[in-house]
């Protein structure tokens, strides 16, 4: 879905894989393997090998899935988002449906990836995202929006940058993302680059982070917990 | 009333009544105002019936003890003008009598007799004619009956009449703490003086006991209200005016006062003072206003003047002073009370003003009739002012009255709107939250089947592909990167498990949505065949039929019509077209179109199975497909109601 950008990396991406499903960690790795430009970090299966792994571990890009025998990949994804602030997070979904992937994007994740089609895909995401661009499906796009809207102030107030809010741009991005558009196709309409357009998407999910723990630091204030 | 009276007189007669004469110039108008009333009243006439006339002069003398008899000579009989005012010689006795002589003379005895005629005599009396007695006025016993304000009119046969010189004898029997009098006496025919005097009792006697009922009426009435809102205390002090007023009439029309008459006396001396210390209090509950020493002060000042009258110990100057002060409270009263009309309307303050000053008007022409000592037609006229000046704000007060119960009455309606209003908003609030419970509701349960086919069904179908996949490459490395038949099932199977979670997305109603996750989830497969996708779609508004039901229908029709393109037609090239045509609310269908340029469906052959399935399923939205095909040109076109209501 992205287009797919050529960027000189000097280093291998190195990649930290977390799952429970032993075929598909083998998968992955082979998948590593295979391309020059990535490195296996390490590879764990539950969560509490995975906290060791974050700790510790050096590593750009982390696969993780959401469903740990012993722990919530969200809880992952946010100590992640937490203690490695410059690393990448991608979830691994196997329906990239709108609920799993936003609530692994408030918690820190910048990409995500369908399992069945991952053999295929894993370079050039891995490529995108350490590029800054991250994927985007209309139905996301769509929640996006309404997420943000519902949260700003008014209606005839512009979107600020820095208050969670979108800016113009990139509410126009996500416009048209939700009606099916490509990134290529809106980078034409808008006279940008693709590869802008694919940093627009990763802005509005750091957004959206920023914007739930503040959300979330707001809401325990209010209850009494700070 | 009698001692009063006098006290008045005297007051009026010395040099410092010359402020009542000075104000009643101002007050010609209320005279002008009752010219109607005095016009009820036959003018005298005097010439025009030959045996009218008037006797001034009487022969006078004030007998020793009561008597029913002429007194002999040793009476001391003196010659007096009339009106002739006289005081009991002592006062140890209940009553004492005092004879008048009038003399006059016949040239001959009418054939009807004579009528005699006098505007004021107090108290009681006997008429005797030459010497027979002819009539009694008024009972000759203690209690003696109220007299003061009754004129009398005595018919003489002619049988007790001769020609030549006549004489009347009156005796007149009074209580000793009181003033006698016998003002001028007319002798006329009984058509000349029965109308007057008949007309005479009708405006000073019958009227007043008429307005003097109304009042009560009034009084009642508001003592009624009262009753039932006994925090409105002003509806209370009005009816004791009211009242007060109505016990004053009486003493203008009763035959016998309803207490003895001392006792009477005295009430009737204190009840201005009261009544002004009652309209004060009115006025003031009237108006919100609380001055409780301004009260206090009136309360003393009448209880002083009262204690003083009941103690039988109030000099007559002391009386006149203490009426004084209450008639310079009733000017501020009024001005109070004009003030306080004003500032709800206009004519209300006018109203009060015209009233209260007339009344004050009419008050001050009987101080001057007093002071003019114009005996021969005493004309009363405080009555009507004070009785008007009464109705006025009593009918104020009513209309106040029925002006607060509409204003409840309103509110009341007002109210009641506003609970409709709130009860309708509660309703939709209810439904909308039902709306949104089941929102809610709806979504858990999504959420759940979601987590389900995520982590279970899901998760093991994409396992099993991974581990087909390997299988394969494994057996056969040759075929690379390309599924063998299992894997195509399984892949499949992902994939229309996709399609059904896709169509339960959150899509806000919005077509293009749907069909941009399409071609979404379709991007790596078009990428990979290299066919470039047009995506030539125009915005379409909200539609509320594109439930997760609905799009999946979509959904499938629209993936069957890529599948054809993607797997048999060779195409390089497919377009996705949307629009609308119709009116909203009546015709309007959602076009969705998928066009392509490859070798085309060969429709002759009869539909295959994906063909007949996606008709199918269009037909289920209400709508059709349409197949247009020709090598180089594939058509396929959904259309279906849109179902959106029109514009209101």
């Amino acid at each position: 879905m992205l287009d797919p950008i050529e960027m000189p990396l000097e280093t291998p991406t190195r990649i930290l894989v977390v799952d429970d499903d032993d075929a598909f960690r083998e998968s992955v790795c082979a998948a590593i393997a295979r391309d020059d430009a990535m490195v296996l970090a390490a590879q764990v299966g539950n969560a509490e090998s995975a906290r060791a792994a974050i700790a510790g571990g050096e590593f750009d890009v982390a696969l993780v899935d959401l469903g740990l025998p012993d722990g919530n990949g969200i809880d992952l994804i946010r100590e992640i988002a937490r203690t490695r602030p410059d690393a990448d997070v991608m979830v691994v979904t196997v329906f990239g449906d709108e609920a799993h992937v936003l609530a692994s994007i408030e918690a820190g994740a910048t990409g995500y990836l369908l399992k069945r089609s991952l053999n295929d895909t894993l370079g050039a995401t891995v490529r995108e995202l350490r590029a800054g661009g991250s994927p985007i499906s209309p139905v996301i796009a769509r929640q996006l929006l309404h997420r943000f809207k519902k949260d700003s102030p008014t209606p005839s107030t512009p979107a600020v940058v820095d208050d969670g809010g979108l800016s113009e741009r990139e509410r126009e991005v996500l416009l048209f993302i939700a009606k099916g558009f490509t990134v290529g196709e809106i980078a034409n309409m808008l006279h940008l680059s693709a590869h802008t357009v694919a940093t627009h998407v990763k802005h509005i999910y750091r957004k959206l982070a920023v914007h739930s723990r503040t959300e979330a630091v707001f809401e325990a204030g209010r209850m009494g917990l700070l | 009333m009698s001692r009063g009276r006098r006290v008045l007189v005297d007051f009026l007669r010395a040099p410092s009544a010359a402020w009542a004469r000075a104000c009643a110039l101002w007050f010609a108008l209320a005279l002008a105002t009752f010219a109607a009333a005095r016009a009820g009243v036959p003018a005298e006439a005097p010439g025009t019936a030959p045996a009218a006339r008037t006797i001034t002069q009487a022969e006078f003398c004030m007998a020793p003890g009561l008597s029913d008899t002429w007194p002999d000579a040793a009476c001391s009989w003196k010659t007096v003008d009339l009106a002739k005012v006289w005081h009991a010689p002592r006062r140890d006795v209940p009553m004492a009598d005092a004879w008048f002589r009038l003399r006059f003379h016949l040239e001959a005895v009418p054939r009807h007799g004579l009528a005699l005629y006098t505007v004021a005599f107090n108290r009681s009396g006997r008429v005797f004619v030459n010497g027979s007695l002819l009539r009694e006025v008024g009972a000759m016993r203690d209690p003696l009956p109220l007299n003061w304000n009754r004129s009398q009119y005595v018919e003489v046969p002619a049988l007790m009449l001769h020609a030549g010189d006549n004489e009347i004898e009156i005796q007149q029997r009074i209580h000793t703490w009181e003033v006698g009098w016998l003002a001028p006496v007319r002798l006329g025919s009984q058509d000349e003086l029965r109308p007057v005097w008949q007309s005479r009792v009708f405006w000073q006697n019958d009227t007043v006991r008429l307005l003097g009922s109304c009042t009560g009426a009034f009084g009642l009435f508001m003592l009624g209200v009262w009753l039932g809102r006994r925090r409105d205390a002003m509806y209370f002090w009005f009816a004791c005016v009211a009242l007060s007023w109505t016990v004053q009439c009486l003493d203008s029309y009763a035959e016998l006062a309803p207490l003895p008459p001392l006792l009477w006396e005295q009430v009737i001396e204190s009840m201005p003072v009261l009544r002004g210390v009652l309209m004060l209090t009115f006025v003031l509950r009237y108006g919100g206003m609380r001055w409780p020493r301004v009260e206090a002060i009136a309360w003393a000042y009448f209880l002083l003047g009262a204690v003083a009258i009941f103690g039988d110990a109030m000099p007559p100057i002391g009386l006149n002073l203490w009426f004084l002060g209450s008639l310079v409270a009733s000017v501020f009263i009024l001005v109070l009370q004009v003030r306080l009309g004003l500032r709800r309307s206009r004519l209300e303050g006018v109203l009060l003003a015209s009233a209260g000053i007339l009344a004050m008007m009419l008050n001050t022409h009987d101080l001057w009739m007093f002071s003019e000592d114009t005996w021969a037609d005493r004309f009363y006229l405080a009555h009507f002012g004070a009785s008007l000046y009464l109705i006025v704000i009593g009918t104020i007060l009513v209309r106040r009255f029925t002006e607060s119960f509409n204003a409840h009455e309103n509110l009341a309606a007002v109210l009641e709107q506003r609970v409709d209003e709130k009860a309708a908003e509660l309703a939709r609030n209810y439904e909308q939250l039902v709306e949104a419970r089941r929102n809610e509701a709806l979504a858990l349960e999504r959420g759940r089947i979601m987590s389900e086919m995520h982590d279970g069904i899901g998760s093991q179908l994409t396992m099993a592909l991974s581990l087909v996949r390997q299988l394969d490459r494994d057996a056969h490395p040759e075929r690379a990167g390309e599924d063998g038949r299992v894997a195509t099932v399984l892949r499949e199977s992902i994939e229309d498990l996709q399609l059904i979670i896709d169509s339960l997305e959150p899509v806000e109603n919005d077509l293009l949505t749907v069909l941009g996750t399409l071609r979404y989830r379709l991007q790596d497969r078009l990428g990979k065949g290299g066919i470039d996708l047009q995506w030539n779609v125009v915005d379409l508004p909200p539609l509320p039929m594109l439930t997760p039901h609905s799009v999946l229908s979509i959904l499938r029709i629209v993936q069957e019509a890529f599948a054809n393109s993607l797997k048999h037609s060779g195409a390089s090239q497919i377009a996705v077209t949307t629009r609308l045509q119709g009116e909203a609310g009546v015709d309007e269908m959602a076009h969705i179109g998928i066009v392509d340029n490859g070798r085309g469906i060969d429709l002759s052959r009869g539909a295959g199975r994906g063909l007949e399935n996606m008709r199918r399923r269009a037909a289920a939205l209400g709508g059709r497909l349409k197949i247009l095909s020709q090598p180089g040109r594939t058509e396929i076109w959904l259309e279906f109601p849109t179902l959106r209501p029109g514009p209101a």
